[in-house]
């Protein structure tokens, strides 16, 4: 931690050195020692070309980071085209004209359907992945949305919860003292909440006027569920903010700045935030998979995302229905339940690793 | 009635048929009386004739433990509060009551008995008292013998106000009941004990009374469950059937035993029954397939009952699949004390031609049940098919229904309740979605069943504008689903069944009257009011009247299930192999 960028002991003129930096070539006598030396000039490098180039090496990471780029790609502007290209949306059933078989059961992947047109003819339209349920809906499309769904409400939680955590965190961590002390126990209060008890307190409350709030794009439920896990999921990186804070205050560089006269929030913007962007990052990477989780839990459990809106969590509830017949059902939210929470798990290794690389894996 | 939480939607469930609340039974004379009661028992048969499975009289095995699954556990054990489905079928094994079905299937199980009462009860001229004399013998199972004060103490505790029964909507016709309803008296003056006679004053002549009397509200209760009056309900004490309950606890299990001081005349062939509660039906589905579990009271997979159909056969004598037509009717009720169809019968009708009935059938799975666009079930005195409404939906129903729906779509939000147990989320999106193509933005509110239907049941909490409800037969006749689900007169009460705040002066006035009639023309007036409610103003859109299906374990030896009493096989006859 004390040897990032803006630190006063970076030494001095243009040349960092950051963690795993090869120092070698400066304790011969910087550049001009290099020279001498016959080695070709050492071209300094920046934090985070640092960074890049340590998390570029972790191929594991960097599939990570791809799928989750995909994904995002795949789920904002994959789903409409496929829902245009395919002729129909992810809530409209096909009963009586494929979306279920022979014998009442979805229909399995690859399946022609019809759709009832006003004049009484069939328009025939394809199911890739089958119906999502007895109800003969898309399962494919179904998928494509609810990975909307998924992403809006990892991504929207933990911004929240990251930045209330690290907001307070800083703030306890700095200040120390009464606010230390409030912020702590507003933590502890925190970790002890029953969730899951809020969750249903709040549906059964705000829940149907929350449920509506979409900002014109999200989906009905989102809100709610990134209000609920914001503000019951922060206590986590508060108290890691707090921590890092609690140590960086001590540090040369702050204390050179205090005596050079900069105020707390010179310090606090300037400083202490800068050096909490690594940890932020790493975090951000795991809450969005633990969020993801979460909502598919909690739809599974019929709170969470509102109906007929598909989410993961509420594919995999219907899906138990049809195991016997139909055990793809289960298997395909799985997997992309499974790829995703993979995905930003390995990537908020990989950044965890990068940005600080005396970690060990 | 009850819920029935391992079905696709659980509902009420049903109790079934009896005396023939049609045939009168007030009279001048005893003879009359008799001979009025036989065309009563006659009239039951052959209504409930055709729906009976044949099979012959089981070749019991006694002892052993019977052990049944539910998915969700039961409302209360309590023989005032209950009034759920699972909790009658146990109830039946525990409870003696005055008038009980007998443990038979088909026509011989359609006709209510005397039980506890020696035999039919002396009815006044004026059709208005009741007098039954007490048949020594019957036993609690803490040995305390069975007495006439024993069905007093039950009316009293089933009125008490502390105890806040759902149920006390069918003491409407009982003298003194409602002043101790409304807690302006302690106990109901028109039901007395004299010796080993109970009297029962009722208001009014009341044709269906005798068949109220095998509701499990009325059975008798032993003097220490009288002296506790606990709104929360008790769940174990002495009962008087062949078994009692002797443990429970709740959202795990229940324990049924035999009662050792038992001497009526009903079997009671295993030693114990026990109930396990909270599994899934997939994995009760498995249990019962394993053999580990006896009978999945709450079904199991709606898409396996074909392979278990195919696999193991239908309705064979003593088979291991059994299905049975139900008295009952799942429906949308349409609540019509909102905004949304407060006196605005052109929407309430274009639900009913844009609902699709098929698929929201399908939903359950094989054998679920028939569509439907009516009140009254086939098989209830006064069904008469009226084909308002289609069965199917067509591009032609959906344009009736948008033709119907314009301009009365007042904003078009409405809030939908649903139970958010089995296929009922299912059923909720498919009406959702059927609702879109008329115009209504329905939000669907998923509830536990019971807080469904407690919620919808009181004015001050039922903010829904409809609910996706289910309705068994408390017993075989028309009032118990015309007056007892759309008689505006009790849409103020704490607790009521009008779910649809169906409140209509004429209709009502013609519901009164229709409840005094007796003999054929109780059920042409029935026949007249379904048919008129549903043309001219539907307080529901009804979906499907189900079949009550049954999967045993290969452990069971013999079964008897009585379509009266409504749900699956009779627990107290149950053996093993």
């Amino acid at each position: 931690m004390a040897d990032r960028p803006d630190s006063p002991e970076h030494g001095t003129g243009s040349i960092a050195i950051l963690p795993g930096t090869d120092t070698t070539a400066l304790e011969f006598g910087g550049a001009e020692a290099s020279e001498e030396l016959g080695l070709a000039s050492v071209r300094a490098r920046g934090y985070w070309e640092s960074v890049w180039l340590r998390l570029r090496r972790d191929r594991l990471a960097v599939a990570g980071g791809v799928f989750i780029i995909l994904l995002f790609v795949i789920a904002f502007t994959g789903a409409p085209i496929a829902s245009k290209l395919l002729g129909h949306g992810p809530n409209e059933p096909f009963l009586v004209s494929g979306g279920l078989d022979a014998d009442q059961l979805p229909a399995g992947p690859w399946t022609h359907v019809g759709k009832l047109m006003p004049d009484g003819s069939l328009d025939e339209q394809l199911f890739v992945l089958g119906s999502d349920s007895t109800l003969g809906r898309d399962e494919f499309l179904r998928l494509l949305y609810g990975a909307q769904v998924s992403l809006e409400v990892g991504v929207g939680a933990t911004f929240l919860s990251i930045f209330l955590g690290a907001l307070l965190g800083a703030i306890a961590g700095f200040y120390r003292g009464w606010s230390d002390t409030l912020i702590s126990r507003m933590v502890e209060l925190t970790m002890a909440f029953p969730y899951l008890l809020f969750v249903i307190t709040l549906g059964a409350t705000l829940g149907s006027r929350l449920n509506k709030v979409t900002f014109g794009f999200l989906g009905e439920g989102v809100v709610t569920l990134v209000l609920v896990f914001g503000l019951l999921g922060w206590f986590y990186s508060a108290r890691v903010f707090r921590g890092v804070t609690l140590s960086l205050r001590e540090k040369e560089f702050v204390e050179a700045a205090r005596m050079v006269g900069a105020s707390n929030w010179r310090i606090i913007r300037s400083h202490i935030l800068p050096h909490l962007v690594g940890p932020l990052i790493v975090l951000a990477t795991l809450s969005v998979a633990a969020f993801i989780l979460a909502e598919a839990c909690l739809s599974f459990l019929g709170l969470g995302i509102q109906l007929p809106t598909s989410s993961w969590g509420n594919l995999l509830a219907y899906a138990p229905q049809y195991y016997t017949e139909r055990p793809l059902l289960m298997v395909w939210p799985g997997i992309a339940l499974l790829l995703t929470t993979l995905a930003f798990n390995l990537l908020g290794d990989g950044l965890r690793d990068a940005f600080d690389p005396r970690s060990s894996r | 009635m009850s819920l029935l939480p391992v079905r696709p939607i659980p509902g009420r469930e049903t109790t079934g048929p009896v005396v023939r609340p049609g045939c009168s039974i007030e009279g001048s004379g005893m003879r009359n009386k008799k001979r009025l009661f036989g065309i009563v028992l006659a009239i039951s048969s052959l209504v409930l004739l055709a729906a009976s499975a044949a099979t012959a009289a089981p070749t019991a095995k006694k002892g052993g433990t019977i052990v049944v699954e539910f998915t969700t556990d039961v409302d209360y054990t309590d023989p005032q509060l209950s009034y759920y489905g699972e909790t009658w079928k146990l109830e039946g094994a525990t409870a003696c009551k005055l008038l009980n079905w007998p443990d038979k299937e088909g026509a011989a199980g359609a006709v209510a008995t005397p039980e506890v009462a020696a035999g039919l009860p002396v009815i006044s001229a004026n059709g208005k008292t009741y007098t039954f004399t007490i048949k020594p013998g019957f036993r609690f199972s803490n040995n305390k013998p069975v007495t006439a004060k024993s069905f007093v103490d039950a009316f009293n505790r089933f009125a008490n106000p502390k105890m806040q029964s759902t149920g006390v909507s069918f003491l409407d016709i009982v003298q003194g009941a409602q002043a101790v309803i409304d807690g302006k008296a302690s106990t109901i003056s028109g039901v007395k004990a004299r010796g080993n006679k109970l009297v029962v004053n009722l208001t009014k002549a009341s044709p269906d009374f005798l068949a109220r009397t095998t509701m499990p509200f009325m059975q008798a209760i032993d003097p220490t469950l009288a002296g506790q009056i606990d709104a929360n309900g008790i769940n174990t004490y002495a009962s008087c059937g062949p078994y009692y309950f002797s443990a429970r606890t709740p959202n795990r299990s229940i324990t049924l035993k035999r009662n050792p001081y038992y001497k009526g005349g009903r079997t009671a062939n295993a030693d114990t029954i026990q109930v396990n509660i909270g599994n899934d039906v997939a994995v009760e589905f498995q249990n019962v397939e394993k053999g580990t579990t006896d009978y999945a009271s709450g079904g199991i997979p709606p898409t396996e009952w074909k392979n278990v159909v195919s696999k193991y056969g239908l309705n064979k004598k003593d088979g291991r699949v059994q299905v049975r037509p139900l008295l009952d009717v799942r429906y949308v009720a349409m609540n019509h004390a909102r905004p949304l169809f407060k006196d605005n019968p052109g929407l309430a009708k274009a639900v009913n031609w844009a609902v699709d009935r098929q698929a929201f059938s399908a939903q359950g799975g094989y054998l679920y049940g028939k569509r439907t666009g009516q009140i009254l079930p086939p098989g209830m005195l006064g069904y008469k098919p009226a084909g308002i409404y289609p069965l199917k939906v067509t591009p032609n129903s959906i344009a009736t229904a948008k033709k119907l729906a314009g301009g009365n779509l007042r904003g078009g939000k409405a809030v939908m309740w649903a139970s958010n147990a089995g296929v009922a989320p299912l059923q909720a999106q498919l009406i959702q979605y059927n609702l879109k193509q008329i115009g209504i933005d329905a939000e669907i509110r998923l509830l536990p069943r019971a807080q469904q239907f407690t919620n919808a049941g009181n004015p001050k909490t039922s903010d829904y504008d409809m609910t996706v409800e289910r309705w068994g037969a408390d017993y075989a006749d028309p009032y118990d689903f015309i007056n007892i689900l759309l008689d505006g007169n009790q849409v103020t009460n704490p607790q009521h069944n009008n779910y649809a705040y169906f409140n209509v002066a004429k209709y009502n006035k013609q519901m009164a009257a229709a409840s005094l009639l007796t003999g054929p023309k109780r059920g042409t007036a029935y026949a007249a009011l379904d048919g008129a409610v549903m043309r001219e103003n539907p307080p529901w859109a009804p979906m499907v009247n189900s079949n009550d299906r049954t999967f045993l374990s290969n452990r069971v030896g013999c079964i008897t299930i009585n379509e009266a009493t409504g749900s699956g096989p009779l627990l107290n006859v149950i053996c093993l192999k």
